[in-house]
């Protein structure tokens, strides 16, 4: 990473131009608007999904930005960055455009997106994890609160989160040091940045990475924490442990432990309480704090949550009297959770807790009886049992299985992490993980206590893909459905960004004039195709994983490129063309009409010249050709032994005791005696 | 007696019902069959017809002109021979063939006859001229010569046109092979 010089930047499908207005002295730039400059790391605005280095924008060489290096394996919130490029919000910090950047890394130059920002001019509420100043009420009420609100309002409407709210992500306004500007929420999967009690009770018991993509509720709980945090000067719950933190929210409500013995002004107090309930439902929704802003009392709403234990339970030593602690403790301490449901009547318990029967039958049912009793289990089945015990437990909480806890809708960056990690045993977990019987059955267990929950409906979706092993489906397809954005990661495309259908096809193309040895499909490439086109799935089906190679194969696949690039419209790919011709031309073979064999190759070396893989596809119409090609062999096959049969018979040739023969010499000799007859009778006749 | 009059009967349905199974061909070796039996009843009724034409012919003249008859009977010797020596699919023909011939030898001596009034008188001088028979029989053993040399101009004819067919054949063989390859051969 120790270059000195500026980054060229490679332009994006759209073609930028170069203007030789911008060029630098080096003229080693593309896109002609901005640079990199690797050798000026910024580490104080890296997040947990890019590297921040220093940038100049060539169009406007007086607007400070930074370049946010992203790293391909961490999904970030890429339609949060697009909807902040394409319509920028006051007040909030979004990238100005995006590019593909060549970048030097310890594996040589590589290509990496990189998002360019605008350097925020003013400091941070907090340095880090460090306390502040505490924040008088007039400045909060007057300026910090409304100027987040209003760039939340607008984001909230667009339908996304920013799950960045915390005081060392909110900047002092450059020209106004009494108002703020809220910092990056794009570049990192949603909540990786936050510190627990940042994060809603029931998010928070998930790993940093797999919080999920949340809901409005839970930005404005971010806020709440924030602003009490500005008030006392330092972050909540800072003098305990985390885990005592934990206990103390789950004991007295994440206000009450957060706060402490710390006293807040009426008017904050009340907005804090609000925003930080615990339970959703209770919880401050943005019209509240709008109407708090507007100098509103806001009636508080009853609290309908019941996550305390009719009795308590010991377990590990500790006796919990809340249900979602219990899950925590029995995830984290699985043996010891295995010897306490060894009990029978554990499924009667666990039945009590639902409070309904119609519930508990469908528990019952969920629970096939492999923990409860059996000693005869495997390890494995005894953590998928455990994992739905947990969920029933808590049923707004992660999925936790095997150590990992997981948001429902933070499934995405948890997948994309083990596949980066590229451990076999972590990705046989996921398998078992992403298996219909065990996270449908999670999701369901889930949507238990709410039935229109969207991200449960999805996870029961992916789970249905994950547990095909066929092409276009398996873990790859769950990893690029669940991260839509996500870069694709097969090794052929190693070092490149490959995010769009676009981008696929280009870099296919690269790999074709490299000389792809081992082919252009792989388990990746047809799920990224996948999960992004509806339409190519059958087109996949078609494709045979053991013929990687064979002409049929890449008939199926100059099918699927070719939709692609018409629907993409991508430019000529002679490339890639050609190598998929190289591939079709030994299935001429199997055309024994000579003719139609020599067009069918003199249509296809045609097409592949023009890198047209629509035209192409057209062109050759190959099943048509097969079929029309079998039938009329078909036929020649029977003229043919016709001809054979009549050429065996004359072949023999003509004696005089052929039948034919005889009969036409006996009619000769009788139109011969006729013909003397005649004259005998004329000449006679004449006589007389 | 019943018994034996319906064994021929039997035995003929078995040797039917062989050659049926024998043949791959089935229905359509009855069919030719069938048609073989139809021409040779055809050939009988034919046969029959001209033995009755002749016998009227002789019939006829025998009140009126036994001279005659009796010429007639001794010229067409060699038709009466040919016709029960003839055998074969072309019988009628031949025997039409030899009767041609046999009557343009023996015309002039009928027109003779004819002079002379077809009285016993002016018959026995010419029956009793050798070189009468010769003429007679000289002629009708060249309708013998035609009958045996007919079928072998016939396939030397139809040779040609056979050579011009196989050559037509060839041409058709060599196209398709070249369009379709080799595997044609074995019918792919």
């Amino acid at each position: 990473m120790a270059s000195a010089e500026p980054i060229t930047l490679i332009p994006d499908e759209s073609g930028g131009v170069e203007d030789a207005a911008f060029e630098e002295p080096s003229g080693r730039y593309l896109g002609g608007r901005f640079s990199v400059q690797t050798e000026a790391p910024l580490a104080h605005l890296d997040t947990p999904g890019g590297t921040a280095y220093a940038a100049q924008s060539l169009a406007e060489p007086g607007r400070t930005v930074y370049a946010l290096v992203h790293d391909p394996h961490t999904p970030h919130r890429q339609h949060v960055a697009e909807s902040l490029i394409a319509n920028p919000i006051p007040g909030m910090t979004g990238p100005l455009a995006q590019e593909v950047v060549v970048i030097p890394t310890p594996a040589g130059e590589q290509e990496r997106l990189v998002s360019f920002v605008e350097l925020p001019k003013g400091k941070p509420l907090f340095k880090g994890k460090a306390a502040g100043l505490p924040m008088t009420r007039e400045r909060l009420t007057d300026n910090i609160i409304p100027a987040l609100i209003y760039g939340l309002v607008t984001l909230h409407d667009r339908g996304l989160t920013h799950r960045a709210i915390r005081p060392g992500n909110i900047y002092f306004a450059p020209d106004d040091p009494r108002s703020a500007t809220l910092g990056d929420g794009f570049s990192a999967p949603a909540g990786a940045t936050y510190d627990p009690i940042y994060e809603t009770l029931d998010r928070c018991f998930a790993e940093s990475h797999a919080r999920g993509e949340g809901e409005p509720a839970d930005d404005l709980y971010a806020l709440g924490v924030t602003v009490l945090a500005l008030v006392l000067g330092r972050p909540p719950g800072a003098d305990k442990s985390a885990k005592e933190l934990l206990e103390a929210r789950v004991a007295q409500g994440s206000f009450r432990a957060a706060m402490g013995n710390a006293k807040l002004p009426h008017a904050l107090h009340k907005l804090v309480r609000g925003l930080m309930a615990d339970d959703p439902k209770q919880r401050w929704q943005m019209s509240d704090v709008l109407t708090w802003i507007d100098g509103h009392e806001t009636d508080s709403r009853p609290s309908l949550a019941h996550w305390a234990l009719s009795q308590p339970v010991r377990f590990a030593g500790v006796r919990h009297h809340d249900r979602r602690l219990l899950a925590d403790a029995m995830a984290r301490n699985a043996d010891l959770a295995f010897e306490f449901f060894s009990d029978k009547n554990t499924i009667t318990w666990l039945r009590s807790l639902t409070g309904g029967d119609a519930v508990g039958e469908r528990i019952e049912k969920l629970l096939t009886g492999g923990l409860f009793g059996s000693q005869r289990l495997g390890t494995r089945a005894r953590h998928m049992e455990l994992a739905k015990v947990c969920q029933i437990l808590h049923p707004t909480g992660p999925f936790r299985y095997y150590g990992w806890s997981i948001a429902p809708d933070g499934l995405g960056p948890a997948v994309a992490r083990v596949f980066h990690g590229q451990d076999r045993a972590q990705l046989a977990r996921l398998h078992e993980l992403m298996s219909e019987r065990l996270i449908g059955k999670l999701a369901e267990i889930a949507a238990l206590d709410n039935p229109g929950n969207g991200v449960s409906k999805t996870v029961q979706a992916v789970a249905t893909f994950a547990g095909r092993s066929t092409l276009g489906f398996g873990l790859e397809r769950a990893l690029y459905q669940l991260n839509p954005k996500l870069t694709c990661l097969s090794q052929k495309f190693a070092g490149k960004i490959v995010d769009t259908e676009t981008r696929l096809l280009t870099a296919l193309d690269r790999l074709s004039e490299a000389g792809a040895k081992e082919g252009l499909m792989d388990r990746h490439i047809a799920a990224f195709c996948a999960s992004r086109i509806p339409q190519a799935e059958p087109m996949i089906r078609r494709l045979d994983p053991e013929g990687a190679g064979s002409g049929k194969t890449a008939l199926a696949l100059l099918e699927l490129f070719a939709r692609l690039q018409q629907k993409f419209k991508v430019e000529a790919l002679p490339s890639l063309a050609s190598a998929l011709a190289a591939e079709i031309k030994p299935l001429a073979r199997s055309l024994r009409f000579k003719n139609r064999r020599e067009q069918f190759l003199a249509a296809l070396d045609k097409a592949a010249k023009s890198g047209d893989l629509t035209r192409m596809h057209a062109a050759l119409d190959f099943a048509n050709a097969e079929s029309k090609d079998r039938e009329e062999f078909s036929r020649a096959a029977q003229l043919f032994a016709i001809i054979e049969a009549e050429r065996k018979k004359l072949g023999r040739g003509l004696d005089p005791h052929n039948a034919r023969a005889a009969r036409r010499g006996q009619q000769i000799a009788a139109g011969l005696a006729t013909l003397v007859l005649l004259a005998t009778i004329f000449y006679v006749a004449k006589g007389l | 007696m019943a018994s034996r009059r319906s064994q021929p009967a039997t035995r003929k349905r078995r040797s039917g019902a062989k050659t049926q199974s024998r043949n791959k061909r089935g229905r359509a070796s009855t069919q030719a069959k069938a048609a073989a039996v139809k021409q040779r009843k055809a050939v009988y009724s034919r046969a029959a017809g001209f033995w009755l034409l002749l016998s009227l012919v002789l019939a006829g003249t025998l009140p009126i002109a036994p001279a005659l008859t009796l010429l007639l009977l001794g010229g067409l010797a060699p038709t009466f021979v040919a016709a029960f020596v003839n055998e074969g699919a072309n019988k009628g023909l031949k025997t039409y063939t030899v009767l041609c011939f046999n009557i343009s030898g023996l015309l002039p001596f009928v027109m003779d006859l004819r002079a002379a009034g077809y009285s016993f008188a002016g018959v026995v001088p010419i029956l009793s001229d050798i070189y009468t028979w010769l003429v007679i029989y000289g002629i009708a053993s060249v309708g013998l010569f035609a009958i045996h040399l007919g079928p072998t101009i016939a396939a030397a004819t139809m040779q040609l046109s056979t050579n011009r067919r196989l050559a037509e054949l060839q041409r058709l063989r060599v196209k398709l092979l070249n369009d379709w390859g080799p595997d044609l051969v074995g019918g792919g």
